[in-house]
């Protein structure tokens, strides 16, 4: 049996919070350093866990996608593994000649040729000038440069920088490489190049480690994944749980940091309710709630169709419901309720509209209401939706009642399937793929 | 830590407290450091020198230029009157410019190494180069700086009709003492500088006024006051100054046991600041 390649052993680090904490604490640490004192371990105020207590191994040839999204310390534990931060605690173990890929191309003497820079970057990547001298050749013609090798690098467009860059790490072929987000770099073609050199040194039993924020990059390249959140690892695993659990997370993310969500709901809407006073209706557009004053909602919410429970969340193709209070202060006649949806990267991609569904309302006379469209057989592929409510009448060409982004929905990862080919599809529609050879090239004839 | 396994494959261990040991540990550590990293060190050097040069109007004739150019203000203090260093058995113009080149490897080693890391930042986070080999890499410039600063110094004794003595053969050797202080200075600046980012502005500026206590642009015998006179007699750097000089333009010089005492004085600091860097190294990546 091999020895695993790469041991991390409940490895933790810690930064300040802010340059003031980071002088205090490197004062000190400095201090109790020279006095002959062990690192404190321990968290103290103004600090936080970028790492904490992360642990996992990989064999010689496993490949590992790291995900998480910003500040969740994926880069943190590169830069450990690389050696440029020293853990607070736990053990990193690294069996073999480590390279990294980190900026490729970045660092290059722009008045420099490339012939020169390929010497110095191979120096720094750890390779001795014969072993230089050897590769050269290959580096030169994996990056497609012979005609420019002689040419100082400012010269470069930065397409022809970072393939070099990407040649010269390649090439040097470590036992353990290090990627952070740069495995393929270039045109399509030398892309193409790019994922299928990274195949063959993991064919040689390269360990390769992958820090990424895209799906497609990380589940071509890696058998395993590691997903972080908070600086400890969340998932760890078969690299498909791993990007359903990075694409929620996500989603998550994405219904959280939404400022105008937070600002139309629910203070608005409580006020609104509470006082009863219709002169904090906005009356213009432009406004997150706004309207004439004749019809009033509240509580938006999304519940679960079967239990009526308030939810946040749905699992693929489960159905969900959506619900609030209408309070309608003057009679209105031809009523029409809609409910419009975005995702992240579009506008206005659902409508439930009352008029559409059928549902025709002909007076609504002053009241209290309650409103629910269910939606037994939604087709969202996972992701985060917003929704906004309307209220018109049939004759009046304007709305009685707006009230943007009231609501957010976020569309979980389905477990028995793996939807990892665009981020910004959003419907999920089934269909039956058949291949029918209607003939064969001739190279496979023979 | 880094070792060969009984497969013969290399090793690497990171963990917390890995810096603990002596003073010999630092060294070894540092010479280990240095030899492992030695094709980068003589990469970067060659890269530095190369690019300093490329595509400027005087090209080479900078290099000779600039230490020159950095004595010339006393010398036109000196010639309009201003100045008065006292009678000296050198001409000033000789005494200033050897006197300031020695002079110079101290706060040129001391910024070069303080510096080194700050200016390789991004080599640091992208590479795992060991930090003390980047630090010490700048460390070559200044070193070819010695060697055309020893043309220079030629150009001046025959501009003057002075004949140098055969010592300034060995002038990267007489200077070598500065150099280790300054590297001993630059290499704790390096890791504390990058944590208290005035600390090395502030010791440039000591370094500025230590420099009027060294009988560098001037002669310590026409020194009257009292207490300068014992701060000068006191201030190592006075013999590591003064010994070089004397022994390049005359052939001899007093105080030649005060130089070397104080010589072994830099190679045990150099030591000391090996070991404070090592302590403090991995502070500096995470205030990058």
């Amino acid at each position: 049996m091999p020895k695993p390649a790469v041991v991390v052993e409940g490895v933790s680090k810690k930064f300040g919070l802010s340059l003031k904490s980071a002088l205090k604490y490197g004062l000190i640490d400095s201090g109790r350093r020279l006095l002959g004192k062990e690192k404190d371990s321990t968290l103290r105020p103004g600090e936080f866990w970028a790492l904490n207590d992360v642990s996992f191994a990989l064999d010689p040839g496993d490949a590992l996608g790291i995900m998480g999204v910003n500040g969740s310390g994926k880069t943190t534990l590169l830069r450990i593994l690389n050696g440029t931060y020293s853990p607070d605690k736990g053990k990193v173990t690294l069996r073999g000649r480590i390279g990294a890929l980190i900026a490729a191309g970045a660092g290059f003497s722009p008045m420099l040729t490339g012939r020169e820079n390929i010497y110095i970057s191979g120096a720094l990547l750890g390779m001795t000038p014969s072993e230089i001298r050897n590769k050269f050749d290959e580096i030169v013609a994996f990056a497609d440069l012979d005609a420019f090798i002689d040419m100082p690098v400012r010269n470069y467009s930065s397409g022809m920088s970072v393939r070099l860059g990407f040649a010269i790490a390649v090439i040097s072929a470590p036992e353990i490489l290090l990627v952070d987000e740069v495995l393929a770099v270039g045109d399509m073609s030398f892309q193409k190049k790019c994922f299928e050199r990274i195949q063959t040194l993991k064919r040689e039993g390269t360990t390769i480690l992958l820090v990424s924020h895209t799906p497609g990059a990380i589940w071509a390249v890696c058998n395993r994944g590691l997903f972080m959140n908070g600086g400890r690892v969340v998932v760890t695993g078969a690299v498909e749980n791993v990007i359903r659990a990075y694409d929620d997370q996500n989603s998550r993310n994405s219904v959280k940091a939404d400022p105008q969500h937070r600002q139309g709901e629910p203070s608005n809407s409580k006020s609104l309710m509470d006082d009863g006073a219709t002169t904090l209706l906005a009356s213009d557009y432009g406004n997150p709630i706004c309207g004439t004053g004749d019809v009033i909602c509240r509580n938006f919410r999304v519940t679960s169709p079967d239990l009526g429970n308030t939810i946040s969340e749905v699992e693929f193709l489960e159905p969900f419901a959506l619900e609030f209070d209408m309070e309608v202060i003057n009679q209105v006649e031809d009523m029409v309720v809609r409910v419009v949806g975005d995702s992240v990267h579009y506008r206005n991609i659902l409508t439930l509209d009352s008029y559409e569904q059928g549902g025709r309302v002909e007076r609504m006379v002053p009241g209290r209401y309650t409103i629910r469209a269910v939606v037994d057989n939604q087709k969202l592929r996972p992701g985060a939706y917003t929704f906004h409510i309307g209220v018109i009448r049939k004759q009046v060409g304007i709305h009685l009642f707006l009230w943007l982004k009231c609501g957010q929905l976020v569309v979980l990862n389905p477990k028995d399937r793996f939807l990892y080919s665009d981020p910004y599809a959003l419907i999920h529609m089934d269909a039956q793929f058949t291949f029918s050879s209607v003939g064969l090239a001739e190279s496979c004839h023979e | 830590m880094r070792y060969m396994d009984s497969d013969g494959v290399p090793v690497t261990i990171y963990q917390p407290n890995e810096t603990q040991g002596g003073i010999i540990w630092g060294l070894k550590r540092a010479a280990t450091d240095i030899i492992l990293s030695r094709h980068v060190i003589a990469r970067l050097f060659w890269r530095d020198f190369i690019a300093q040069f490329r595509q400027k109007l005087l090209g080479y004739f900078w290099a000779l230029l600039s230490p020159l150019l950095g004595v010339v203000s006393f010398l036109f203090l000196f010639f309009i009157g201003v100045l008065h260093p006292g009678e000296g058995e050198i001409p000033y113009t000789v005494y200033v410019m050897v006197g300031s080149t020695i002079w110079g490897c101290l706060p040129g080693a001391m910024g070069a190494v303080s510096g080194g890391l700050q200016a390789q930042a991004d080599l640091i986070m992208r590479t795992r180069i060991p930090k003390v080999a980047l630090a010490l890499s700048s460390l070559a410039g200044l070193f070819y700086g010695i060697l055309i600063s020893m043309v220079t110094i030629t150009i001046i004794f025959v501009a003057t009709g002075v004949r140098p003595t055969w010592w300034l053969f060995v002038y990267p050797l007489l200077a070598l003492p500065m150099v280790l202080l300054g590297t001993s200075i630059g290499l704790v600046l390096s890791v504390l500088g990058s944590i208290a980012r005035d600390l090395t502005p502030m010791v440039t500026q000591v370094l500025g006024l230590v420099m009027y206590v060294t009988p560098v642009i001037y002669v310590h015998s026409t020194i009257q006051n009292a207490f300068v006179d014992v701060l000068i007699s006191w201030n190592p750097m006075t013999y590591l100054v003064d010994v070089p000089r004397s022994l390049i333009c005359l052939g001899h010089a007093d105080n030649t046991s005060s130089f070397l005492t104080v010589a072994m004085g830099t190679v045990m600091l150099v030591a000391i600041g090996l070991r404070i860097f090592y302590l403090l190294e991995d502070l500096v990546a995470e205030r990058l």
